[in-house]
């Protein structure tokens, strides 16, 4: 075998679930249960980071006998759903966290990237936290010194360098942390989610440098929920799920197989938990309909009069007076594709429901035949109720309406345009109508 | 571990005590430096004052003490100067209370670093206490007009300055290290700290002399380093004799109290990130 830069042997990580204390239900019991609390904090507070007894049902294993290989110069994604323990990997393979059982050995120095400015200080100006953050992520003084004018150009913020940091849009402060990442000379970098801040333009920028770290042959653990950005950087992926390894391999495949994982496992709408927003008025459904058969439908074919239906209850407003709704389609490796928007207004409407359905009827649909998933996120009286990523999948087939003989190949998702051709012939004087 | 010759670090479970990785803390110096200028800086941002506050706080409390023990309750400080005599005793005190009370809560206030990046640890509870060596240089600026005002001109004795210091800052970063661990698992330590200070001043001579402790009860007494710091101060500007007895206790003492404590951050140290 090739040389290894992280060897992991049987690696577990447990945690200690929050334990719900007792509570008494007669004054005399509260009084003794008051008397006796500090024995019970100090053994609560004691424990969190013991684990005698593994059969302990308060016990969550984070991370189960994991156990995989990363060569030299490899960049390697890890995917999976939340609670998967790829954060528990990552700072355990940064030295943050220990490990329970089990073993990880690292060849080379390795840094950690699981923030952007890790240790800024709002009243030290950017030069000096450019100082404080480098060497927190290990750099010495020299190494910053000289590459200090290199940094500072990288982050754009040459202007304010000598400001205090406290004055700083939160955009430049993103910046200036990346700048200072992006000059790490470790062997081993891992990186966690960052790329998820800043802007479209920020994050291309730090896509470009992340691609060039790893071409420098140096080792790249990166995790992400931008499965493009996994498979543009990763060759090869690991996935996660309930703290072990599910599959490791190509990262089409493995992404390939997340997402199947993902579509599996779709629970109505109303019953998600992991949801955003203030919750005053809640998604409770999301369908489908063909319009020529007026039946809820996963497949429509491309062409066809379709329309979503969006089902919303109010559960605090007493009154809605305004109404939002917006929802993101993606392909099925999440990206992009179209928004869909509108927002109602009472004024304009004889009131609005307490609990109704949205209808937004589209027709000629101009998805190319694939996957499809959408977030919705719903606004009301001015306020984010609620949001859902992944709220719906649905699966478009070629219609014939766009008279697409000719098959998009890869099978990816996208849009179709209504389209007139002619043809020119510019010898002769008139047009060829 | 990391291990330069291999250049392999194993991460696994540790065991036990843990001695100090001196190596790792010498790779890492830079960041102390600038974790202490962080400090400073953050200290006294955005104050009107700045570093005057350094010099305001233990005058202003050896003026309140001069008034009440040394005016009104009239307690016996060996025909010194009773404002040369607290102050004198303020400002090892002040430099150790404070980075004690600074350092209790660092780690738990920079939890957003700890989980986030690997470094030496230890780095915080200790910058936070040399941050305050600012403020005991600026105390000392103070001590020479005192002293020209009472006609008082330190001798050789001065020469024992540095090892008094060396004591000091060994009791403060001990307790530093060992309080900012605790607090980690236990916030009591944060509720109790203010309070537990307020006491440990009341056991060391800042408002009186040593020498009115009993006799018989001065070994005992003396086993708290603060003793040995605090009247050698006195000694060493006033020309007094040596307390040696004391200094060499307050040595040994605060040796034993640095190793305690750093085993035992050493030993707490791999749970930090899990209970913060």
């Amino acid at each position: 075998m090739s040389d290894w830069a992280i060897k992991v042997e049987s690696l577990s990580k447990l945690y200690r679930l929050g334990i719900r204390n007792h509570r008494a239900d007669t004054l005399f019991g509260s009084a003794i249960s008051f008397v006796k609390s500090p024995v019970r904090n100090f053994k609560k507070l004691r424990g969190l980071g013991k684990f005698n007894n593994l059969n302990d049902k308060n016990i969550f294993w984070a991370l189960n006998n994991i156990s995989f290989q990363v060569n030299k110069g490899e960049a390697i994604g890890i995917v999976g759903p939340n609670g998967a323990g790829k954060s528990t990997l990552l700072k355990i393979l940064s030295r943050i966290a220990e490990p329970s059982f089990g073993q990880a050995r690292v060849r080379g120095r390795i840094s950690s990237l699981l923030e952007v400015g890790t240790g800024f200080h709002p009243e030290l100006t950017g030069r000096d936290n450019i100082y404080m953050n480098g060497t927190i992520l290990g750099m010495t003084k020299n190494e910053i010194d000289r590459k200090l004018d290199q940094i500072i150009d990288y982050s754009g913020v040459e202007r304010h360098i000598d400001t205090n940091l406290k004055f700083y849009s939160s955009g430049m402060k993103v910046r200036l942390g990346f700048a200072v990442a992006a000059f790490m000379e470790q062997e081993i970098i891992i990186v966690d989610e960052v790329l998820a801040v800043g802007d479209s333009e920020f994050q291309k920028k730090c896509l470009g440098t992340m691609g060039n770290v790893a071409s420098q042959g140096r080792t790249v653990l990166f995790v992400s929920h931008d499965l493009n950005a996994v498979q543009n950087l990763c060759k090869r992926a690991i996935l996660l799920k309930n703290g072990a390894i599910v599959k490791d391999g190509n990262s089409t495949t493995v992404v390939q197989e997340y997402l199947e994982l993902k579509d599996g496992e779709t629970t109505v709408l109303h019953e998600r938990k992991d949801r955003t927003g203030r919750g005053e008025v809640m998604l409770t459904d999301i369908s489908l309909i063909d319009n020529d058969s007026s039946r809820a439908v996963p497949l429509v074919l491309s062409g066809s009069e379709i329309s979503f239906l969006i089902s919303y209850k109010s559960i605090n407003f007493d009154q809605l007076n305004q109404l939002e709704i917006g929802i993101d389609i993606f392909g099925h490796s999440r990206r992009f594709i179209t928004p869909l928007h509108e927002k109602v207004d009472c004024r304009k409407l004889n009131g609005i429901p307490q609990a109704g359905i949205m209808e937004c009827k589209i027709a000629n649909f101009p998805l190319l035949s694939g996957k499809y998933r959408l977030d919705v996120n719903l606004y009301a009286n001015g306020k984010f109720c609620d949001g859902v990523r992944d709220a719906f999948f649905f699966e478009v087939a070629n219609g014939g309406h766009y008279k697409q003989p000719y098959n998009n190949g890869h099978g990816s998702e996208g849009v179709l345009v209504r389209q007139d051709w002619k043809i020119h012939d510019p010898l002769s004087k008139s047009l060829a109508i | 571990m990391f291990d330069l010759k291999t250049n392999e670090t194993v991460i696994r479970k540790s065991k036990g005590w843990i001695s100090i990785n001196w190596n790792e803390l010498i790779f890492h110096r830079d960041l102390l430096f600038f974790l202490t200028v962080r400090e400073v800086r953050a200290k006294y941002a955005q104050s009107i004052l700045g570093v005057s506050w350094a010099i305001i706080q233990p005058l202003s409390t050896a003026l309140v003490f001069t008034i009440i023990f040394g005016k009104l309750v009239r307690v016996n400080s060996n025909g010194i100067p009773y404002i040369l005599f607290s102050y004198l005793a303020m400002l090892p005190w002040t430099y150790f209370s404070g980075s004690v009370n600074d350092a209790s809560t660092s780690l738990v206030n920079n939890a957003t670093l700890i989980t986030k990046v690997y470094f030496p640890r230890i780095f915080i509870p200790v910058s936070a206490a040399i941050a305050r060596t600012l403020d005991l240089c600026i105390g000392f600026v103070i001590l020479i007009p005192l002293l020209i005002i009472h006609g008082r001109v330190p001798g050789w004795n001065l020469l024992v300055l540095p090892l008094l210091l060396l004591i000091l800052f060994i009791t403060s970063i001990s307790l530093c290290v060992l309080f900012s661990a605790m607090a980690v698992q236990y916030r009591d330590v944060k509720h109790a700290m203010n309070f537990l200070l307020q006491l440990f001043m009341y056991t060391t001579p800042v408002v009186y002399s040593s020498y009115s402790v009993p006799k018989a009860w001065q070994h005992w007494y003396a086993l708290n380093p603060m003793v040995g710091v605090i009247e050698g101060f006195r000694a060493a500007f006033l020309n007094l004799p040596m307390p040696w007895e004391w200094i060499i206790m307050a040595c040994l003492v605060s040796t034993v109290m640095l190793i305690f404590s750093t085993a035992y951050f050493r030993h707490k140290e791999s749970i930090f990130a899990d209970v913060v």
